[in-house]
């Protein structure tokens, strides 16, 4: 064989395909190129809990209500106005839009009814506790809805109206086989979906596992036009096309390339930098409803000692986390529930430390534990109010503290958290504490702490919070104190259990409002959890493709934004 | 008297070393006549296969030759370009490996090997009668054509050597070199391998250069002997007057030893044992002078030259044909 | 014959390896910490919510009544359903699969040649301005850090000179294109994988290069060469056709494991260049333990892995006449 003849038809072969590429024409539709982290998981929308196939699913089934950008108020989506309410029959009454399915089937109340029963009948998770307070469902009429509640429930208007409804007609006979089954749910979330019918903006063209899902314009989308909380909707592309990138660093390169149009992901601080000095991208800055903190194991000591938690808590510079470890990408918090969930979050809480000099709060949590009876072999601060290095911190009892771990996640997971630690860990070693931070693997930190309630402090997050307050209670109901539970810091307080129980049930906001405050004041008084931060979520696009993004809480990755954004040229032309 | 097919005058070889060059052949020359050929004997390292190496133009990358002329069918062998060498290899040149050696290589069957060798030197010839000849030399060495599919490993030693032989006949040279082809062979293999070589050299009127360090096997089939000893040629005659009015003191030890084995009680008396200094010829004096039982303080001093004893029979030593 | 009782005692040896490693696998994820369910950290998912997901999954159940499960899945080739993805664990892997044996084992092969070749001539050119270059070459090449090197790649030729795609298998544009034929779309996934196809033949050409440098210094040495320059042959006979047949045999036997390994792709590669293979697939399941699609992958390479070294055993007995079996 000749090597040379070879080389040279390869060589060939690769310009022809480097040309053919190249030139290939751009066809005149408006695509949208979405830029994404990891491949959706599933079509099924009863599986879908990761927010890559929301990303897509929720362009394509559609809730009752959505969220307000600007307030974060219910705004009628399928549903033509606010929910009527019946205190005496319990029931609220839903009139439904004039919509059509994406098969151009019209979307009737018994749809609504239908996924409702579906969720109740197969326990569906993440939804199932939104609707099992719904004692009955009624269709008066193919444009009414009305739910009867077993009691009143405040998730209702926050949960179950957010669920998304899928089609009777695509979805009944499924429903039906798989509930002979031995395991009507796992038959029922393993159902594969090829082409999911809703009522959103978009339809699924083609997923071609791997490489990309392609969504095109849904014509019998019922917003076409229509102005619904101030916004006029489109949506004004034709086409959304969604590719994987494995790395941030790719995907940049993608977006400066222009080969995407909006990376739908958080970008990393480090990247900011180069990316705000190009005048072709755009960067767009939004809180998250997310909660950053340091848990205790209030099950042992040393930190079933509510004083030594506050002095923790006062000991944590929480301004040099976010503007050291975050570069300033995200907010101190002092609240359980996220600052921008303005209506729930209670902004009239003790802030220990806050605004303090190093040796302010040295000094503030010498005081506390003083008062709360520890001792030193040296203490931090000398008989003449000067600060020296701490030695050997004794508990109330006199018996010296015992060394303690603070678990983060490892500084590959999340390099904030990791740092964080250490951090903490060098504060608490000045209180003479024998602190060590130590990152462990993620699965393994959980099985320590959730599954076997081994541990004494550590440093977790939740990425997203829903809007409803509901959580807060979760996490630190004693209902909920055991193997696997939420609460995991162990907190027992009968006070805040039966606030719990009340406002989950409380239907008036105003009073839920208030017990919602109340429950977070015992939180910040007795510290289960110190609140730390929250990052804030930075995503770029291009600003020569598109334009008219929706920022909102979580970023401008939401219905919104796909419903409004318009292609740069055309707006010109 | 007819042309030499092979005239090989004042050969001096030498491999270069850190301390400058070594000489492994010194001074040697011969020749071979067609149908003739020399027995080259001697111990191993004395030079005899550099000097089969050099004729094929296959000399070590450090080997090179200090002087001497190698005339061939009227080409000096050793000016000719490496091009025209590549030509006269193996087409008019052959040889015959150590059977010791992996001479053929184990990855092809013997076949190809054979006709490899005709194709590159005969690249008109068609593929069939490049077959018939491969077959046809399968005949000549007595090996049944249904084993040209095979490869050497499936090949017994002596059979190993027909193969080596057949495929040093491919070209039809006018000289092969026989380099210890017998060696490593049990005795009656070793006989049935001589006498083919005997067989085809006569019968194709071939010159032949024979290498060996068993005086008996030369003896067999040469019709002249050589003898090499530290890089010289000491003996050099007819098969006849070397073997039988040995004129160097080593040729007698050899010739003695070789009698010792048919005829009569071994005379220990005159077998001596080399002592290390072979392989490089000696710069000064005979090589021998420290172990011959007849060396004079002469052999010590200088070099001998050499003492024609008839007009065929030549030796390197000053007292060779005194009748001592 | 020999080789025929070989190849049954070594298929016997095969399916006692493979039940062992069938076995350690199911031990291993479940011994690993944590399970499906408790990466879901989002607290509006209720306990009860967990406990039905993880019975979804057959994980409520005691351990050797999922073992008995999965031995009878695997003997039915059925092997379960990815608790991440909700499909059958085999679909998820076989439309995986072709991508990664696709790109790796081109690049394996390309590297081989590419190794063999210039192992060859730096051999034959021992000691010359040639030789220092290809090994000094080949071993800088090796040593370069891969996802640096596909980084410098991509930035470079896919960035910069703008020849090839970022990363990716396919360009949508082209693939959403109702008029594109099966020529442009191959043409599409042959642009795709010229980078990462460079980069890994880069990196890899070096080891093929030295062990065929060092196999093929061994070989000159060898006789049969002396025979082959005796005869005449030219020179570029005797290194092509001699010497290298008999230096590469080393080689061969560790293409052909490199071969089989290449299923499991290479994570790191697949990542950055965001392949849709096997490897990405691999870390992924198990970073997610999602055990019935890390149980199946490692299950498909044991195998993969298992043959292969018999076909290598194989192989090498026809190019290599001397061994039977």
């Amino acid at each position: 064989m000749d090597g040379r003849n070879c080389w040279r038809r390869g060589v060939l072969l690769l310009l022809t395909a480097v040309m053919l590429t190249a030139c290939h024409e751009k066809n005149t539709h408006h695509v949208l190129n979405i830029g994404l982290a990891e491949e959706p998981r599933t079509l099924n929308v009863w599986l879908a809990s990761d927010a890559n196939s929301r990303k897509v699913l929720s362009l394509i089934y559609q809730p009752l209500y959505v969220y307000d950008p600007d307030t974060l108020d219910l705004v009628p989506w399928l549903a033509e106005s606010m929910p009527v309410y019946d205190a005496q029959t319990l029931s609220y009454s839903v009139t439904l839009r004039e919509a059509r399915w994406s098969d151009d089937t019209p979307f009737t109340s018994r749809d609504v009814a239908f996924t409702g029963s579906l969720i109740q009948s197969f326990k569906v998770p993440r939804y199932a506790s939104d609707w099992d307070f719904i004692k009955r469902i009624e269709t008066p009429d193919s444009r009414t809805v009305r739910f009867y509640l077993k009691q009143p429930m405040a998730a209702f208007l926050t949960g179950t109206l957010s669920t998304p409804i899928v089609q009777e007609k695509e979805w009944a006979d499924f429903a039906e086989k798989a509930q002979t089954t031995e395991k009507p749910l796992t038959a029922l979330v393993n159902h594969r979906m090829q082409h999911p019918v809703g009522t959103g903006p978009f339809t699924l063209e083609q997923w071609r596992r791997g490489a990309f899902l392609h969504l095109k314009r849904n014509p019998h989308f019922f917003g076409i036009g229509k102005t619904i909380g101030g916004r006029t909707l489109g949506p004004f592309v034709d086409d959304l096309v969604y590719t994987v990138f494995g790395t941030s660093d790719v995907a940049i390169l993608a977006l400066i390339k222009g080969d995407i149009d909006m990376l739908w992901w958080p970008i990393q601080p480090g990247y900011m930098a180069d990316l705000s000095r190009r005048k072709e991208i755009r960067l767009f800055t939004n809180e998250k409803s997310a909660l950053y903190f340091m848990g205790f194991n209030l099950r042992r000591p040393p930190f079933n000692d509510m004083a030594l938690r506050r002095a923790v808590a006062y000991m944590i510079d929480k301004k040099f986390i976010v503007s050291r470890i975050l570069q300033g990408q995200g907010t101190k918090m002092f609240s359980v529930v996220p600052e921008e969930n303005r209506f729930w979050c209670c902004t009239d809480l003790p802030r220990y430390g806050d605004g303090m000099s190093r040796e302010n709060r040295l000094k503030a949590a010498y005081q506390v534990l003083v008062d709360a009876g520890y001792s030193w072999a040296v203490p931090p601060v000398d008989a003449a109010g000067n600060l020296q290095a701490a030695r050997e911190i004794r508990l109330p009892g006199g018996q010296p503290m015992k060394r303690f771990t603070i678990l983060t996640p490892p500084a590959d997971y999340d390099p904030h958290r990791a740092t964080s630690g250490l951090m903490i860990q060098e504060w608490l070693r000045e209180l003479g504490m024998p602190a060590y931070a130590r990152p462990m693997a993620f699965s393994s930190m959980l099985e320590q702490i959730k599954g076997h309630h081994d541990f004494d402090a550590f440093i977790l997050g939740y990425g997203h919070l829903g809007l409803d307050p509901d959580y807060v209670r979760n996490l630190f109901h004693s209902a909920n104190d055991k193997s696997r539970g939420w609460n995991m810091s162990g907190y027992r307080n009968s006070a805040f259990d039966e606030m719990a129980d009340r406002s989950i049930s409380e239907m008036d906001p105003v009073k839920r409002q208030a017990l919602v405050m109340e429950m977070q004041k015992l939180i910040a008084r007795d510290l289960p959890y110190i609140p730390l931060y929250k990052p804030s979520v930075v995503e770029a696009v291009r600003r020569d493709r598109f334009e008219g993004w929706v920022e909102m809480l979580e970023g401008i990755g939401n219905i919104w934004s796909m419903c409004q954004v318009k292609p740069v040229s055309s707006d010109g032309a | 008297m007819t042309p030499a097919l092979l005239e090989v005058n004042n050969l001096s070889i030498g491999y270069r070393t850190a301390g400058g060059i070594a000489m492994a052949v010194d001074d040697v020359s011969f020749r071979v006549d067609r149908g003739g050929s020399l027995g080259l004997v001697g111990e191993s390292g004395c030079g005899k296969t550099t000097i089969g190496m050099a004729l094929m133009g296959l000399l070590a990358p450090n080997a090179t030759i200090v002087s001497g002329q190698a005339r061939f069918e009227g080409e000096d062998l050793i000016a000719v370009s490496g091009e025209r060498m590549r030509q006269i290899r193996w087409r008019r040149i052959s040889m015959i490996f150590q059977a010791a050696m992996n001479a053929l290589n184990p990855v092809h069957r013997v076949q190809d090997q054979i006709s490899e060798a005709i194709i590159t030197h005969e690249p008109d010839l068609s593929g069939h009668a490049v077959a018939h000849r491969t077959r046809s030399l399968f005949d000549l060495v007595k090996i049944p054509e249904s084993r040209l599919q095979d490869y050497p490993h499936q090949f017994s030693g002596g059979m190993r050597q027909r193969v080596i032989i057949a495929m040093a006949l491919a070209c039809n040279p006018s000289l092969i070199i026989a380099d210890e082809p017998t060696t490593a062979l049990d005795v009656i293999v070793q006989n049935q391998i001589l006498s083919a070589i005997g067989t085809f050299q006569k019968e194709m009127n071939l010159g032949m250069i024979f290498i060996s360090h068993d005086l008996a096997v030369v003896a067999d089939v040469c019709t002249h002997i050589g003898v090499m000893y530290a890089g010289r040629m000491v003996e050099y005659g007819s098969r006849q007057e070397v073997l039988d009015c040995p004129g160097h003191p080593y040729t007698r030890m050899l010739v003695g030893s070789l009698l010792t084995l048919s005829d009569q009680p071994a005379d220990l008396s005159g077998i001596f044992v080399t002592n290390g200094e072979n392989g490089a010829a000696a710069t000064g004096g005979c090589p021998l002078n420290l172990i011959c039982p007849d060396a004079t303080v002469v052999c010590r001093r200088e070099q001998a030259g050499w003492v024609d004893l008839t007009g065929t029979h030549r030796v390197r030593c000053p007292y060779a044909g005194k009748g001592r | 014959m020999g080789l025929k009782r070989f190849v049954l005692r070594r298929l016997v040896e095969i399916a006692v390896i493979f039940f062992v490693i069938m076995t350690v696998l199911f031990v291993l994820f479940r011994l690993a910490p944590g399970d499906p369910v408790s990466r879901m950290v989002d607290p509006s998912m209720t306990p009860e919510d967990a406990r039905l997901l993880m019975e979804s999954m057959g994980l409520d159940q005691p351990l050797w009544t999922q073992y008995l499960y999965y031995l009878k899945n695997v003997a039915t080739g059925n092997m379960g359903v990815s608790f991440h993805y909700g499909e059958p664990v085999i679909d998820i892997l076989m439309n995986r699969l072709p991508n990664t044996v696709l790109l790796f084992t081109t690049s394996i092969l390309l590297s081989a040649l590419l190794g063999v070749f210039l192992g060859k001539i730096a051999a034959w050119k021992r000691g010359q301005r040639t030789d220092t270059l290809l090994t000094i070459g080949a071993l800088f090449c090796h040593t370069l850090f891969l996802p640096w090197l596909a980084l410098i790649m991509i930035w470079f030729f896919a960035y910069r000179v703008g020849w090839f795609p970022i990363t990716g298998m396919v360009s949508p544009d082209v693939w959403i294109d109702p008029g594109a034929g099966w020529l442009a779309k191959a043409l599409d996934v042959l642009h795709h994988m010229a980078l990462p196809l460079m980069t890994l033949i880069l990196i890899h050409f070096g080891s093929y290069l030295l062990v065929m440098r060092s196999s093929m210094l061994d070989t000159l040495k060898d006789d049969y060469i002396i025979t082959a320059r005796a005869k005449g042959l030219e020179e570029k006979t005797i290194r092509d056709h001699h010497a290298a047949p008999n230096a590469a045999l080393p080689v061969v036997t560790s293409v052909g494991l490199s071969l089989a390994f290449s299923i499991n792709g290479g994570a790191l590669t697949e990542t950055v260049f965001t392949w849709p293979g096997i490897g990405r697939e691999l870390v992924f399941s198990v970073s997610h333990s999602d055990y019935p699609l890390a149980q199946a992958a490692f299950l498909i390479i044991a195998i993969v892995v298992l043959v292969a070294n018999l076909v290598v055993d194989v192989l090498y007995a026809y190019l290599d006449p001397r061994i039977r079996y």
